[in-house]
């Protein structure tokens, strides 16, 4: 790399760092995609990208980091030129969602909220169904006629009495 | 389940032709506890099990619950009584049957077990067809034998869960005392019926569930003091 591409590109590194330091104060929600910073540095990647080589010429360099495996913390901030020269030219910057969002994620499944009831042990009954939700079952293993008079028909083949169940509800329901 | 155990369902399977209705939508008990959690339960014990001939007519009933010993019992004994019945026909059959309710009735009455059927094939060197000829003796006879449930009383206890098992025994000594006593008293006067002729009845009276009542007659008991009762459901 010349002196002169290198001076060029400390002066990008400069400048986006000092714009960054002074529009960045402002607490955000970490679940949204920084625009602001994008609009600054986009250009400034572009720059950045488009002067140094692509990135299956830096496959063995030791800090040639694959994109969709960023580094935790590498957004904060205006991120140093070099994990950029290393990234895929489309697009240096992924965005601080991808990183923050499985993290998120994984904690959030992981502790209960303030506040929240314990977690119930495992030999206490679960919470069942409501009667919204009786799904059909097998009604035992006895071979049922599906009405009387079909009962009754048989009957007279058989010559078996007739068993009549009666029930609240029925008998191939969960809930029963 | 009564009617998952292979005993029960392998003893109807081979004697009866059976048949299940649902005379209402069973009432369901959900308990909100406040923090997500919900116990959602059935109201059992609304169950009733009727013996019929061919044509509809009714012989006996089973109301309630049973323990599966006394319930195989009982429908043994219905097996025996549809062949008691079916030996003679017409008038004289609905005498016998008249007789049976009446005998049963009285003898529950004074808290005695009532008339036993057996089979006389098993009594009998001579070949009966199909191997069965039922007869019915007192309770006492030596030939009524022993009730199955009592029998297997001692192996229902080592099998299950006692709390459970003890609240079934008392829904079964009910069903073949009180229970028992009302409906073969209403069959002995009504004469012969279809189940469909007294299955509010037997709701209603013995079972305690008044199918025309949308509150199946508990209504009073859980709305009976609140004072929003006249307002709309909601």
């Amino acid at each position: 790399m010349s002196v002169r591409k290198l001076a060029m590109f400390a002066a990008a590194v400069f400048i986006a760092v000092g714009i960054a330091w002074g529009q960045e104060p402002q607490a955000k929600d970490p679940s949204r995609l920084d625009l602001r910073k994008r609009v600054i540095e986009f250009p400034v990647e572009k720059a950045i990208v488009g002067r140094t080589a692509p990135a299956g010429e830096n496959a063995g360099a030791p800090n040639a980091a694959p994109p969709a495996t960023p580094m935790p913390g590498a957004t904060a901030g205006a991120p140093p030129a070099a994990p950029a020269a290393a990234a895929p030219p489309q697009r240096a910057d992924r965005g601080k969602s991808l990183i923050e969002f499985p993290v998120k994620n994984a904690v959030a499944g992981r502790t209960a909220p303030p506040g929240a009831e314990p977690a119930p042990p495992a030999n206490s009954p679960p919470a069942t169904a409501t009667h919204r939700d009786n799904p059909k079952v097998e009604p035992g293993k006895v071979k049922w006629h599906a009405d009387f008079a079909a009962a009754r028909e048989a009957a007279k083949e058989s010559g078996k009495p007739v068993l009549l169940f009666h029930m609240l509800g029925n008998l191939d329901d969960k809930f029963c | 389940m009564l009617f998952s155990r292979d005993d029960v369902a392998t003893f109807i399977t081979n004697n009866f032709e059976p048949v299940w209705e649902a005379v209402r939508p069973v009432p369901i008990v959900e308990i909100d506890f406040g923090n997500g959690r919900k116990v959602t339960r059935t109201l059992h014990g609304n169950i009733a099990t009727y013996v019929c001939d061919a044509d509809g007519w009714l012989f006996d009933v089973l109301p309630g619950i049973y323990e599966p010993a006394a319930y195989l019992d009982g429908l043994n004994q219905f097996r025996l009584l549809h062949n008691y019945a079916l030996q003679v026909g017409g008038h004289e059959r609905n005498e016998r049957m008249k007789a049976y309710h009446e005998a049963s009735a009285a003898a529950l009455a004074k808290n005695e077990d009532g008339p036993r059927l057996v089979n006389a094939a098993d009594l009998s060197k001579a070949r009966i067809e199909r191997g069965l000829k039922a007869m019915l003796v007192p309770a006492g006879s030596s030939f009524a034998g022993k009730r199955t449930a009592d029998d297997e009383r001692g192996g229902a206890v080592a099998s299950g869960d006692l709390a459970v098992w003890k609240e079934l025994w008392e829904d079964t000594r009910l069903n073949e005392s009180v229970r028992r006593r009302e409906i073969h008293a209403k069959l002995a006067e009504s004469g012969p019926v279809k189940p469909g002729e007294i299955k509010k009845w037997l709701y209603k009276e013995v079972l305690h569930a008044d199918l025309d009542d949308p509150y199946l007659g508990l209504g009073e008991m859980l709305v009976g003091s609140d004072p929003f009762r006249g307002e709309p459901e909601r």
